[in-house]
């Protein structure tokens, strides 16, 4: 495989992954979105790291691959406060801050 | 390669959320398949069982205690979709010239090419020698998040107490 | 293909290993002081404010005093074979941190209604130690994987600090913070990989990854550079990746929007310091970028406070314009204006202090952070008015404060750049600057201006302020007198830092 065609397969999951977290509505579908970007940014690393003999873009992986967990989980605990407060998830709903 | 952009592109297009998480899960599996191909095995499997058997699962529960209402099926309309696509394409074809402007392939530090034997070994070692304080925080955030989290979505415990 | 390590090996690493991590007994003296809260909030089950105060406070102390003690050793030190770097300018910056933090903590015991979320239990001062350790880590790092893994320490920690106590609007704040932030630092990340595959190496200061940048084509270096900068952006509170500050700010307890207001700004700023110290302005135009940025945040800033209603969303969007200040201080790029840009910092983390200990006051007695509900105090308690003034001349920049000196220092840092290059940006900062300027004049005196100007048109008579507040008050804002006059002992720190440039 082609270090150019992972790249623009990276490039292609990166604007997806901002297309669902600008158009979506529902709160899950823009963690998703955010997950879909840190994927491509993961793809990239590994894809570079082939090249290279010393693993870093693994370990940048790894590292990555966690904290994404941590703010997943941290996300989805907000999410479901949100929810017992609006009875929502949706972010056009929850707005009583002022703009 | 083809499977995962494919689900993406679903992803996008769909309404249904939970249709949206299971490509999702798709898409996680066949980057773990291409990570195996370039020779990261321990991340690959770190994927599969952080993403798809840890982070997913969240989601999945995520929307399930987010949709209480009973209706079949969770809808997740996609809005200024006019707009998200201009961004997007946009956004596409500038890292596709800047990709190909920057030829990844041909750049001096490429010398050496794929060396993909196992390497958990060796992985684990520069782990542990070379990048211990970065595993050290990432044990402090994992604390941190923990907390807070539990904290954030549990019952709060003082209330309990007040309440008596 | 590398063979295991040798044995010879292996010991010199865990030799090198154990080195380095004595340098870090600042960032151990804070863990430990974490730990000990969250065993003594599962030992004691009751009254436990006074334990978990002292030991919050008695740790902050302990780690300023070693930091201090590092000082005076010789100049930069490479920790972890190359991961993080420990210079003055790292240690200045740590013990700024630890004071604003010891100040947050000293106005959440002062608080009347969310004082026992603070002290009852042990979190929210974990969370709190967490963004402090996380913001260590951050000035320190000179390594991509440090500097992403301290960046999300210190968001998730605060997207913690934000959304855990009671109430609707802190969860949807902290909900908007965390959709925004993880995008943010996602796209980071992709810049980041980016600039991993230019140049194969993750650390910033070594010369492969600087010679790697210089021998590509400028427009995939362009995106790589933007993309990363966008995450950093976040951390600070500027343009374009602003919009989260006034929400959260409203919506977090006092204390917490305190700390939120300068210690995560300093540390991205410190990132940025590392990051600029690399790359030279032939290679890539970046001044320019960051000059935009500076200019948006300032003007942005200034102009959306002019309507607020509520003071801290109005301190939300003061934060974002000083952040526009303090990048002018980057623009400038020069030894002076990394000077001036510490020195601004420590200014504006002693402003920030008094300005929100004063908010606090107010808050106790009114119960509100609106505007209407301050009307007519000045007139009653006419010290804390006068303490309210001070405050807000020196957030504008005009003498007798401190406040004066620091912006005087970062204008005269960017127009000594544009005498040098003649690059007609630099003159563009440095006029809008002192336009914006004028203009915050209108916002920051409009809390004095409801305070003395306005009578208190309710019949709730006013409980008089205890005199310990009133002194702790002029223990945080004289120092903003005496710093314009005597402003030397700041300056000779700053100057004393060799950034190597």
């Amino acid at each position: 495989m082609e270090l150019d065609y992972i790249l623009l397969l990276s490039a292609l999951l990166f604007v997806i992954g901002l297309f669902v977290v600008i158009t979506r509505k529902n709160a899950i579908m823009v963690l998703i979105g955010i997950e879909l970007m840190l994927n491509a940014a993961n793809l990239n690393l590994i894809a570079f790291s082939s090249y290279d003999g010393s693993l870093q873009g693994q370990i940048f992986s790894i590292f990555l691959i966690t904290v994404a967990a941590a703010e997943a989980a941290v996300g989805l605990a907000i999410v479901v406060k949100v929810y017992n407060y609006f009875r929502t998830a949706d972010l056009d709903k929850i707005n009583e801050l002022k703009g | 390669m083809v499977l995962a952009a494919g689900s993406a592109v679903f992803i996008m297009f769909t309404k249904n959320i939970l249709y949206a998480a299971l490509a999702l899960m798709v898409t996680f599996l066949s980057l773990a398949v291409i990570f195996i191909f370039l020779g990261a095995e321990f991340v690959a499997i770190t994927q599969i069982l952080v993403y798809v058997g840890g982070i997913l699962i969240l989601l999945v529960f995520g929307i399930m205690l987010t949709n209480k209402t009973g209706s079949t099926q969770v809808l997740s309309l996609t809005y200024n979709k006019v707009l998200g696509f201009l961004a997007s394409g946009a956004l596409f074809i500038i890292l596709f010239k800047g990709i190909t402007l920057a030829n990844f392939a041909a750049l001096d530090w490429n010398k050496e090419s794929e060396s993909l034997e196992p390497s958990i070994a060796k992985f684990g070692q520069i782990l542990m020698t070379d990048y211990v304080i970065a595993f050290e925080i990432i044990g402090l955030l994992l604390l941190l998040a923990l907390i807070g989290a539990v904290r954030i979505a549990g019952k709060a415990r003082k209330e309990a107490d007040h309440g008596t | 293909m590398m063979t295991l390590l040798q044995q010879g090996d292996l010991s010199t690493k865990l030799e090198q290993i154990g080195e380095s991590l004595t340098w870090l007994l600042p960032e151990v003296t804070l863990v430990i002081t974490l730990i000990l809260l969250i065993c003594y909030d599962l030992i004691f089950k009751k009254n436990k404010s006074i334990g978990l105060a002292t030991i919050s406070f008695v740790g902050l102390g302990f780690s300023i005093f070693l930091s201090a003690l590092q000082w005076n050793q010789e100049s930069q030190l490479n920790l972890f074979d190359g991961l993080l770097h420990l210079d003055k300018l790292a240690i200045i910056l740590k013990i700024l941190f630890c004071t604003v933090l010891a100040g947050s903590l000293i106005i959440a015991v002062k608080a009347n209604q969310d004082r026992d979320d603070f002290f009852e239990s042990s979190e929210l001062n974990t969370l709190l130690l967490g963004v402090l350790i996380g913001s260590s880590f951050m000035v320190m790092s000179t390594n991509l994987i440090l500097i992403y893994l301290s960046i999300e320490v210190v968001s998730i920690s605060s997207y913690a600090l934000t959304a855990i106590t009671r109430g609707k609007k802190k969860a949807e704040a902290g909900l908007k913070y965390l959709i925004f932030g993880a995008a943010a630092s996602a796209i980071m990340l992709y810049g980041m990989s980016w600039l991993y595959g230019f140049t194969g190496s993750l650390d910033i200061s070594s010369e492969t990854f600087i010679s790697g940048l210089q021998s590509i084509d400028i427009v995939p270096l362009s995106i790589a550079g933007l993309l990363t900068l966008a995450g950093i952006l976040f951390k600070l509170g500027a343009f374009p990746m602003h919009i989260w500050s006034p929400d959260v700010y409203e919506a977090a307890p006092i204390p917490i929007v305190n700390t939120f207001s300068v210690i995560p700004k300093l540390a991205a700023l410190g990132v940025l310091i590392r990051l600029s110290l690399g790359l030279n302005p032939s290679t890539i135009d970046w001044p320019l970028w960051i000059s935009i940025t500076a200019i948006a945040s300032m003007t942005v800033g200034n102009f959306s406070a002019l309507w607020q209603k509520d003071i801290k969303r109005m301190l939300a969007y003061s934060s974002i314009a000083q952040a526009g200040f303090l990048l002018v201080g980057i623009v400038a790029n020069s030894e002076a204006g990394f000077e001036s840009l510490l020195f601004y910092g420590m200014i504006y983390g002693l402003m920030n202090l008094g300005a929100f200990y004063l908010v606090q006051l107010l808050e106790n007695k009114t119960g509100s952070t609106q505007f209407e509900a301050f009307k007519g105090k000045g007139s009653e308690i006419p010290y804390l008015g006068i303490l309210t003034v001070i405050v807000m001349i020196s957030l504008t920049g005009l003498p007798p404060t401190a406040g004066f000196n620091a912006k005087l220092f970062i204008f005269s840092a960017v127009y000594e750049t544009y005498q040098i290059s003649a690059n007609p940006i630099y003159m563009l900062v440095l006029i809008i600057g002192l336009i914006n300027t004028v203009i915050a004049l209108f916002y920051y005196l409009k809390l004095p201006y409801f305070m003395f100007l306005k009578s208190n048109s309710s019949q709730v008579p006013l409980t008089k302020y205890r005199l310990s507040e009133l002194i702790l008050g002029t223990l945080l804002i004289t120092p903003l007198l005496l710093l314009f006059f005597r402003s030397d002992w700041f300056v000779d720190l700053v100057n004393s830092i060799n950034f190597g440039l």
